[in-house]
């Protein structure tokens, strides 16, 4: 991959690379936006972590103009699925992008990926043979690109195939042999995740159904709204939850104290939380960034993708698989939803 | 008897001129129901309604104008789909989906206002308190 990308910068394929890369301070590696090709050597791009989604990265690259030159982003298959919704929503573009993706194992959270990294242990290894990756990692529905991507890197095949002509193109004029796509082990592997996640979510059900079993698997929260920062879903400027609406006055503390006998503070958990699938179950991929960002461990991802599946296959809708589906808050048929009139 | 909290979210071209002409028409209809006009029913985000529950309403009801009489064109179809999607998210949980109402009141339905009113009212008595009543945690 190192020489690929090396390739693309030095025959002027690209003027730049987004990859995961080394930092200067620390073990975790995040995105670079790299033009010098000697400082592809720092990249690690399949590095099995995931501290922010590169999504979000290529939001804020791409959001207020497309780049004058063309860029090669290294994506997870998770991370490019978000970034196909916030193409849909207007906040990124694909213009002028190389997507660059691969079958992906699965990541470690990031305290275990660095206690990996300590041990002298090969993280990559160790993600192909699921040892230790994060839970939502090993119930992915989605560990391959699925679409919108224009080159792809497969670990099983040892090498590339293509997902566009442009992909196709860069790969040839590299000199770099252009495989078919193994379907077949795609399939098995997808098979074998979505398996382990139907578990999962049979649990989960059990687990959050009724306001009380779901107030218990809350209720740790501290509501610091860390798993919608890190959300790559959640790109509002001014989100409601932030918003004065929630800057109470004494009265109304004491009116919820003369109604309810007393008030939790902080207030508002069920109703973020809740309200929030409401907003953005629609687009949920799965990625597992809410509870990695979860200072309280509570497994968010479980209980979001739970009900986001649930929403999606009400309007029919999978989000990040093609820029062709609307998300179904944006559009509606006149003739449809007969139950509610 | 139990007395329901019923929180109504009127569109400000029908269902509310609606309860007008109840009003007007010396229809009576329960004390249950808190109007709250809104410009059109599209304009009411889910977090709206969680947030009447969460206030002590025992169910919330959304009306609109009917299908191809919007004010605004499309809002009421927009609103059928938050709806459909609140209810799913509230099926997922296990919280009460059927405490929540879409109804079509043009604004010469008077009584059709003062029926549904009155309607859901009754099925409301007959659930009892809603999912946060008493509740001191939200």
């Amino acid at each position: 991959m190192k020489e690929l990308l090396k390739g693309l910068l030095e025959k002027n394929i690209v003027a730049a690379v987004l990859v995961p890369a080394k930092t200067t301070y620390g073990k975790v590696p995040f995105p670079l936006f790299i033009k010098n090709p000697e400082l592809v050597e720092d990249a690690d791009p399949f590095a099995p972590v995931m501290p922010v989604s590169m999504a979000t990265q290529v939001s804020k690259l791409t959001r207020l103009a497309s780049p004058d030159e063309p860029v090669a982003v290294v994506m997870k298959p998770c991370e490019l699925r978000a970034l196909v919704e916030l193409v849909k929503f207007r906040q990124a573009g694909l213009e002028n992008l190389l997507i660059i993706s691969f079958e992906c194992p699965g990541v470690f959270t990031i305290e275990d990926y660095i206690n990996v990294v300590e041990k002298g242990e090969n993280p990559i290894e160790l993600a192909k043979a699921k040892d230790g990756i994060r839970r939502a990692c090993r119930g992915c529905l989605y560990p391959y690109p699925y679409a919108h991507f224009d080159i792809a890197y497969s670990f099983a095949q040892d090498g590339f195939y293509a997902g566009t002509e442009k992909g196709r193109n860069a790969l040839e004029s590299l000199g770099i042999e252009v495989k078919e796509r193994d379907e077949e082990a795609i399939r098995k592997e997808t098979e074998e995740r979505r398996k382990f996640w139907e578990e999962v979510r049979k649990k989960t059900r059990e687990e959050v159904y009724g306001l009380e079993n779901l107030m218990s698997f809350l209720s740790r929260c501290v509501g610091c709204h860390n798993c919608k920062d890190l959300c790559p879903i959640c790109y509002c400027k001014e989100c409601f939850w932030e918003s004065p609406v929630f800057d109470y006055r004494p009265d109304s503390f004491f009116d919820w104290g003369n109604k309810k006998g007393g008030v939790r503070m902080p207030t508002d958990i069920f109703f973020y939380h809740v309200g929030r699938l409401t907003h953005m179950s629609l687009s949920c991929v799965g990625c597992g960034l809410c509870e990695d960002a979860c200072p309280q461990d509570i497994e968010l991802q479980r209980l979001f993708l739970h009900v986001a599946l649930n929403t999606q296959a009400a309007f029919e809708y999978t989000p990040g698989l093609s820029l062709e589906d609307v998300p179904p808050l944006t559009t509606f048929k006149e003739d449809e939803i007969p139950e509610l009139g | 008897m139990f007395e329901p909290k019923i929180v109504g979210f009127f569109c400000n071209w029908c269902t509310s001129a609606a309860a007008d002409l109840a009003g007007t028409s010396r229809i009576q209809y329960p004390v249950n129901v808190r109007p709250i006009r809104v410009w059109c029913s599209g304009t009411v985000d889910p977090a709206y309604i969680i947030r009447a529950f969460i206030e002590g309403a025992d169910a919330v009801v959304v009306g609109g104008c009917h299908p191809g009489d919007c004010h605004y064109i499309s809002g009421n179809y927009k609103a059928r789909r938050r709806i459909k999607l609140l209810k799913e998210v509230f099926k997922s949980l296990g919280l009460p989906e059927d405490r929540v109402y879409l109804r079509w009141i043009s604004a010469s339905e008077g009584k059709k206002f003062a029926d549904t009113m009155h309607e859901i009212t009754e099925e409301t008595r007959k659930k009892g308190p809603g999912p946060f009543a008493g509740k001191r945690e939200w």
